[in-house]
């Protein structure tokens, strides 16, 4: 969902075709699982249309969205990491990518949370923060304990 | 606090940012295929609709949709079902979760009689927000239900409650007219990809009271027709003459907003079970995270005597169900069965239980997304 943020279409299928791609991105990174990124994606798109007349930033509103449906995946997304386990040898083909991919994926769905706002979505420690509604220390700490876990095992 | 407060390693840097990217690049966009499937499901719900709209001449409404083989069948709705005191259920240890009526102020202690089977993880607590106000005002309201789906709930329905309080309508889209009396509503229109058949409407019955009703596969017309005829005399709005074709579900007892989740696991096969005390209302209710039943279009199948609606669209190697015992509302979420025959089984050893589970295998905060059916979705922090 990157460059997104000055998204102004007033059309909302233009926005679906638009962001939807970047959504399913996000919820596939966050959740680890492509089939569970997607459904949350979908939903987070449900949420938008509902307030489509009230929203004034959709992008900003549908990756928040995103972020707290992934967050709320995390029963279906136990269940999903053990049916992707068998299949996600050859993600990517790039082996140390994909040996690093299962290594996030294997890290509590807070710590995933803030590295993939971090690294992927380029947003700074305040606004992970203010995103997820947590002190900007208690952002730092989370990641902070993922890398420590991640720098152990990382190829 | 700022960034530069933080240090990294810039290689890790670099690396996390190349995986984030090349995996995010393996996400598959399938706009196409998403928009597809999302047709292929309202289509066939619009289908379904429009059958049953077809025919509410009828006095006795058969919704024909495929995969819908036991249309006669009904979910256990009514709220004159024989619920057993807080003394009763308790010595209810042993009965099966399909079967055996809970009262909506108990919880069900949910257990399984397999040997291969265990308990992961159990939770209980209240939604966040379990009484209606301005902020919310679709929390915890207790409504009129209408059905127009028959006993799959695949049609029309419409629900209407009341917020004893004045509330901002400038936050819904349109001005609308409810009979004679000004109003704002939502409507999705229905050239959009992901919702079509919702239609939310508000309007002041008087100083200080609001009325709502919120509808799914109704035309905004047919949803203002029937708002237009409501009457608000009592806690709950109320029609005196359904139309023809729908039903009124009865109001479940009090106390709503306690959920249950529990997770099942035989090391290979996994179900999760969501109980909400809202009886069928919950599953209805779109703030209900767990309970899609206003959506879904689902078959019903007899597992021991108690009606399972299943979900028709599911991925194959997830299925879902249905069900009503009591004051609680219950979907279960399986993953890893081979056959919905194999779902169904397991579904029909679950069993009720006086003993509170202690072999949980890992702590699982719960998390509410409060779905509120007019002013929108709002989140609470990890419990």
């Amino acid at each position: 969902m990157r460059d997104l943020g000055g998204c102004h279409e007033t059309n909302f299928d233009a926005f679906y075709e638009q962001t939807l791609p970047g959504a399913m991105r996000l919820g596939h990174l966050l959740t680890g699982s492509v089939s569970l990124g997607q459904e949350v994606a979908q939903d987070a798109m449900i949420a938008v249309h509902r307030h489509w007349s009230e929203i004034e930033n959709p992008a900003a509103y549908l990756r928040t969205t995103v972020v707290n449906l992934s967050r709320s995946a995390q029963r279906r997304l136990i269940r999903e990491r053990r049916h992707l386990r068998r299949h996600s040898e050859t993600l990517t083909m790039i082996p140390d990518v994909d040996e690093t991919w299962e290594q996030l994926r294997r890290l509590p769905v807070a710590q995933r949370t803030v590295l993939v706002l971090r690294f992927y979505e380029d947003m700074s420690l305040a606004e992970i923060a203010d995103h997820l509604g947590k002190p900007v220390g208690t952002v730092k700490s989370t990641m902070h304990r993922a890398l420590a876990k991640l720098k152990d095992v990382l190829p | 606090m700022t960034d530069s407060d933080f240090s990294i390693d810039e290689q890790v840097e670099a690396h996390l940012r190349r995986t984030l990217s090349e995996v995010a690049l393996t996400t598959p966009f399938a706009i196409t295929q998403a928009r597809s499937e999302l047709h292929r499901t309202n289509h066939r719900v619009l289908t379904m609709a429009a059958g049953v709209l077809l025919v509410a001449g009828a006095v006795g409404l058969v919704v024909i949709a495929e995969q819908v083989d036991e249309p006669s069948q009904v979910l256990d709705v009514t709220d004159s079902d024989p619920v057993p005191t807080p003394a009763e259920a308790s010595n209810q240890a042993g009965g099966r979760l399909l079967s055996t009526p809970v009262r909506s102020d108990v919880q069900p202690i949910i257990t399984i009689e397999r040997t291969d089977w265990r308990v992961a993880s159990s939770e209980s607590g209240a939604a966040a927000e379990s009484t209606p106000s301005t902020g919310c005002p679709g929390c915890g309201a207790r409504r009129l239900v209408l059905n127009g789906g028959g006993s799959n709930f695949g049609g029309p329905l419409f629900t209407a409650w009341t917020l004893d309080a004045v509330y901002d309508l400038a936050r819904l889209d349109q001005l609308v007219m409810v009979g004679a009396v000004e109003g704002r509503a939502n409507v999705s229109p229905p050239s959009t990809p992901v919702v079509q058949m919702r239609v939310t409407i508000g309007w002041s019955i008087d100083a200080n009271r609001t009325a709502f009703v919120d509808a799914s596969r109704m035309t905004p017309e047919q949803a203002l027709e029937l708002a237009a005829q409501l009457t608000f005399e009592g806690d709950i709005p109320a029609l005196a003459t359904p139309p023809v074709g729908f039903e009124k579900i009865g109001q479940s007892d009090a106390s709503f907003g306690e959920q249950r989740v529990v997770r099942l696991t035989d090391g290979k096969r996994s179900l999760d079970v969501f109980a909400t005390n809202e009886g069928v209302h919950g599953l209805l209710n779109w703030r209900n995270p767990f309970a899609h039943l206003f959506l879904n279009v689902t078959r019903s199948r007899i597992v021991d005597g108690a009606v399972v609606l299943v979900d028709v669209d599911d991925a194959p190697d997830r299925i879902g169900g249905y069900w009503v015992a009591g004051g609680w509302g219950y979907r279960a979420d399986g993953a890893g069965f081979g056959s919905e025959s194999e779902f169904l089984d397991v579904l029909g050893d679950l069993r009720l239980t006086d003993v509170p589970n202690t072999n949980q295998e890992e702590a699982m905060p719960l998390t509410y997304e409060q779905f509120d059916s007019v002013t929108g979705w709002k989140t609470q922090d990890d419990t």
